[in-house]
Order: structure tokens, then C-alpha cells, then sequence
């Protein structure tokens, strides 16, 4: 494995041009990077805010949080320092919020936003990566051995499968008024793999989590280079979603574009043929594919 | 691939309408919103590239038992927007407000009849939705019993009313996952207990005895579509 960032990019769209409650940053050192995609809980921060150009707390939110993650990244300081820069910048959001802006109830937080988000630490000998979450943003693993969910989600539902249809409610996000936890995990990273960092715009519109793992492999072993597949990817998420999305990729191990479709190939041909057969019972065929995709899962 | 797969929404919507002498400077425009309502609603949601299968809306009418007897509760079945336009025009076009005796009403009994509505629970997606207006505090239940008109089977307290919503532990009458209530009401006793206590809620709290002047109609279906 060659250590070291392969590419890092980002694929987003708004559906309403101005509206859009996603956000995203990335960036990259020579020896960290980062990917993160935020996504602004339209229904609990749908409330207006005069002085933040009558834009809802949930598109004021993504952006500040973004804002604040990208000032920790800059900072140098290690990943568990991360959440008090987000909280800093609710704190600034809720100094100059005016007052009217309040909602309650269970649902109603004061600039509410979700946080999926890949950081890592490169040297010669290895590459540490950090997940930093919250809310039913996602943050996964694509390699040779097929997609992998890495965050769990703060919902309150079964599966990955099961939230397609049921639309569980979030029980953890970023907000200004109540308590949350930024969920964070570290590990060393021993083969080459693909990160996204991805808001429910890129994978909640799909029938199945085999389907999105199937757009983002299709289209990557297709593409003729880098931005054929960044244009693919965005092609095919706009063609079947009905949010905001924020799809962030880092890539880290591969010496080039080539490889790093080749390492999948294989992969694309077992998807094909176990999982994506015409007419099949999604829920059927899930039972089976979530042993692998959920393995990093606690 | 999944091209030509689209997710699909069943929504079920419960107006309940505080129908009282104070709420005569806003009738007209909530009675207009609400039959603007199938449009903005289904524009706000295609601009979002979502689409709705089916559009269900039913209104429940409220004053108070006490003071005004037969005219206190008026209860529709679910209307079938576009295809029952008409007949729901006519209904919320003889709205009118008036009555209401004291300044609490009977929110209560309004929001209890709207959780036992005969819910649709087929559809990819499902949205259970309750949207109540009103300027006024609530009675406690059962506050006007004593009415010959008051209905049988009503929750007893607040308490009853909350398991019949449902919680973590109590599944209650509605799907635990589509269910919303969406409070235009002040911030006063019992909405203020809901909106602390009750989960899937969102509440707007509007100036008590001042109507709901204070809520831009643009942001209320914006909320009502981000929580579809």
C-alpha cells in the first residue's frame, strides 16, 4: 500500500439554487486531510432567522458548523478538540440570532445540522483515520471487499435498509439548544480505500444500500479518469434524489486512478451477480449483504 | 440501476382549526391557506423532487363545549386533494369565527379526534401529519363533560391523550415514525406541556390573543413540506 492521499473531491447540489441546507469542506496538507458533509435538518430548523439574511437555522447551521471544522482543521489541533470548535460556532450562530427565532418541542432545535466527517493523519508508515459524526449523515468505507457503513446512525430505527422506508427520527444531532454528542472514532488504516463522507440526499432516495454501493462502483469503473467519475457520480445522484447532496471522497493507498478502479472490478462483478439481480426481494438479498457492509458497525 | 426508481409519499394531513371569536382577524387567511394548501404544498415538494402518490386532508373545526354546545367540534372525513377539491372548499369556505365563551378552548378535544383519524398506513413512505392554529390556551379535558353535546370515548386527562400519541415505550394510535405534530399556538398550558413532553413535535409558538399574525404563511408550508 503507498501511503498517502489518491484524490479528494467533492460532488454536491442544491435542489432549490440558494436554499440548499448541505454544506461540506475538505482539505488537504501534506501530511492530513479532511472530508466532511454536513446537512442542515430542514424540518426541526425550518424556522426564518432576520438576521442571518431570513435564511432557516438549518441552512445557517450547516455553513457555520462547516465553518467552525474548518477552523479546527486549520488550528493543527488533534481530532478530540474537534467538538468544541463546532460548539464555538453555535455559540456565535445563537449570540446574534434574533429572538423571534425560537421553537420548541421535541423536533424544534435551534440550528440543527448533522456532521458526517473523514480526517486523517498521513506519514510513510502509516495513515490514522478519524470519523467524526452525528445525526443520520454517513461516513464509509469503499474497498475490494464492497461498501461499508463506518458511522452508525443517531435514528431511531432497525437498519440501513429499514430507514429507507421508515424515516426513523434522529435522536443525536448538532444544535444550539440541547445537548448532542459528536460521535468520534480512530483507527490505522492497513489496505487502500475509498472514504465518503456522504449526506442522506446521496444514499436515502435509493431502493437499497446495495444500490447505492452499485452507483458509486459502476460508475467508478466506467469513468475514463478522475472527473468523468465526479461528473458520473453527480449525474446519477441527481437522477434519483430528492434533497440537498453532499457526497466528500478521499481516497488513500492507491498509486493511481487505474488501480484504484481495478481494485474494484472484481467487487463490480460480485455486486452484479449476487446482489443486483432483476426483480429481486431487496429484503431478502439485504439480510445477506449486511454481513459485510455492516461489519465495522458496533 | 435505480434510474427510474422514485421514492413515493402517502401523506395524510389533519387541519385542526381554532374556530373562536378571537381568531376572526385571521380566519380568512388560514380558510385561504388551507385551500391553497394541495398547491403550494405539492409545488414546494416537486421543487424538492418529491412527489406525492397521495394527498389526504381532513379538518377538525374547535371552539368550546361549554359555550357553545352543538357548534363546538365540527369533524370532516379525510378529503382526496386534488380529486375532492370541491367539497373541501365548500367545507372550509363555511368555517366561521365566532363563540368560544372564556379565553382557553377546547384544543384538546380537537387534537384528540385528529390522533384517531382512520390514518392511511400503505405507501412507500407515509406522513402522518397534524397542523393545529389557534390563538388560544386549552381547557383541561373533559372541562365542558357537563355539555349534552360532549362526545363519548374522549381521552380523560392529558395523560390518556399522551398514550394515545405514543412514545418510546407506548406505541400509541399513530406510526411511531410518521407521525408530526406541527403547533401554531401560544405558549401556554396544555400546548406548552405537549410541546415539552410529546416526541415528533414542533411548535411555533404564537402571542396569545393576538391571532397568528406573527407567522409568515411561506414559512408554515415550508415547515409543513420539510416534514414530509
Amino acid at each position: 500500500m503507498k501511503h498517502g492521499l489518491s484524490c479528494l473531491f467533492v460532488v454536491a447540489e442544491e435542489m432549490v439554487a440558494g436554499h440548499g441546507e448541505d454544506s461540506y469542506y475538505y482539505a488537504a496538507t501534506e501530511n492530513r486531510f479532511i472530508a466532511a458533509a454536513f446537512d442542515g435538518c430542514g424540518g426541526s430548523g425550518s424556522k426564518k432567522y432576520e438576521n442571518y439574511s431570513k435564511q432557516t437555522g438549518a441552512y445557517v447551521a450547516s455553513r457555520a458548523v462547516s465553518g467552525g471544522v474548518k477552523t479546527w482543521f486549520d488550528s493543527g489541533k488533534k481530532e478530540n478538540e474537534m467538538q468544541s470548535y463546532v460548539q464555538a460556532s453555535l455559540d456565535v450562530l445563537q449570540k446574534y440570532a434574533d429572538a423571534g427565532g425560537r421553537v420548541f418541542g421535541s423536533l424544534g432545535k435551534a440550528f440543527p445540522t448533522t456532521a458526517a466527517i473523514v480526517s486523517g493523519n498521513i506519514s510513510k508508515r502509516n495513515t490514522e483515520i478519524t470519523l467524526s459524526w452525528a445525526g443520520d449523515s454517513r461516513c464509509y468505507l469503499l474497498n475490494a471487499n464492497g461498501l461499508h457503513q463506518l458511522t452508525s446512525d443517531d435514528l431511531d430505527d432497525e437498519d440501513a435498509m429499514s430507514n429507507l422506508y421508515n424515516d426513523g427520527i434522529m435522536t443525536n444531532v448538532i444544535n444550539a439548544s440541547t445537548p448532542f454528542t459528536l460521535h468520534q472514532l480512530s483507527f490505522r488504516l492497513n489496505e487502500p480505500g475509498i472514504f465518503i463522507a456522504a449526506t442522506d440526499g446521496c444514499f436515502g432516495y435509493l431502493k437499497s444500500p446495495m444500490e447505492f454501493e452499485n452507483l458509486l462502483v459502476d460508475s467508478l469503473v466506467r469513468a475514463e479518469n478522475l472527473q468523468s467519475w465526479k461528473k458520473d457520480l453527480n449525474d446519477r445522484i441527481h437522477a434519483v434524489t430528492g434533497d440537498d447532496y453532499t457526497l466528500t471522497v478521499a481516497a488513500i493507498g492507491y498509486a493511481s486512478f487505474l488501480e484504484m478502479q481495478r481494485s474494484l472490478l472484481a467487487r463490480h462483478k460480485i455486486l452484479n451477480q449476487q446482489y443486483l439481480i432483476p426483480d429481486y426481494d431487496a429484503n431478502v438479498l439485504w439480510q445477506q449483504y449486511k454481513q459485510e457492509y455492516s461489519r465495522y458497525l458496533g | 440501476m435505480g434510474s427510474n426508481y422514485k421514492l413515493t409519499y402517502n401523506v395524510d394531513m389533519v387541519f385542526c382549526i381554532d374556530c373562536t371569536g378571537s381568531m376572526d382577524n385571521i380566519i380568512e387567511i388560514v380558510k385561504t391557506n388551507a385551500l391553497n394548501f394541495y398547491n403550494d404544498v405539492t409545488n414546494t415538494m416537486a421543487a424538492k423532487n418529491k412527489h406525492i402518490t397521495q394527498l389526504r386532508v381532513r379538518v377538525v373545526a374547535f371552539r368550546d363545549y361549554v359555550a357553545d354546545g352543538a357548534d363546538a367540534m365540527m369533524v370532516t372525513d379525510f378529503f382526496r386533494l386534488p380529486q375532492d377539491a370541491a367539497t373541501f372548499e365548500k367545507c372550509v369556505r363555511s368555517l366561521r369565527a365566532d363563540g368560544g365563551g372564556d379565553d382557553p378552548e377546547d384544543g384538546l378535544e380537537a387534537l384528540a379526534y385528529a390522533i384517531k383519524s382512520k390514518w392511511d398506513t400503505e405507501g412507500m413512505k407515509r406522513r402522518q401529519v397534524i397542523v393545529v392554529w389557534t390563538d388560544a390556551a386549552t381547557h383541561p379535558l373533559g372541562f365542558g363533560m357537563n355539555s349534552g353535546f360532549y362526545p363519548k370515548g374522549m381521552a380523560r386527562d392529558i395523560r390518556e391523550l399522551s398514550s394515545w400519541w405514543g412514545n418510546a415505550q407506548e406505541k400509541g394510535l399513530m406510526d411511531r415514525n410518521a407521525k408530526r405534530l406541527l403547533l401554531f399556538a401560544p405558549d401556554a398550558p396544555d400546548w406548552n406541556v405537549i410541546s415539552r413532553n410529546w416526541d415528533n413535535v414542533l411548535h411555533f409558538p404564537s402571542e396569545a390573543g393576538n391571532g397568528l399574525q406573527n407567522l409568515d404563511y411561506e414559512e408554515i408550508i415550508n415547515v409543513i413540506a420539510n416534514s414530509l
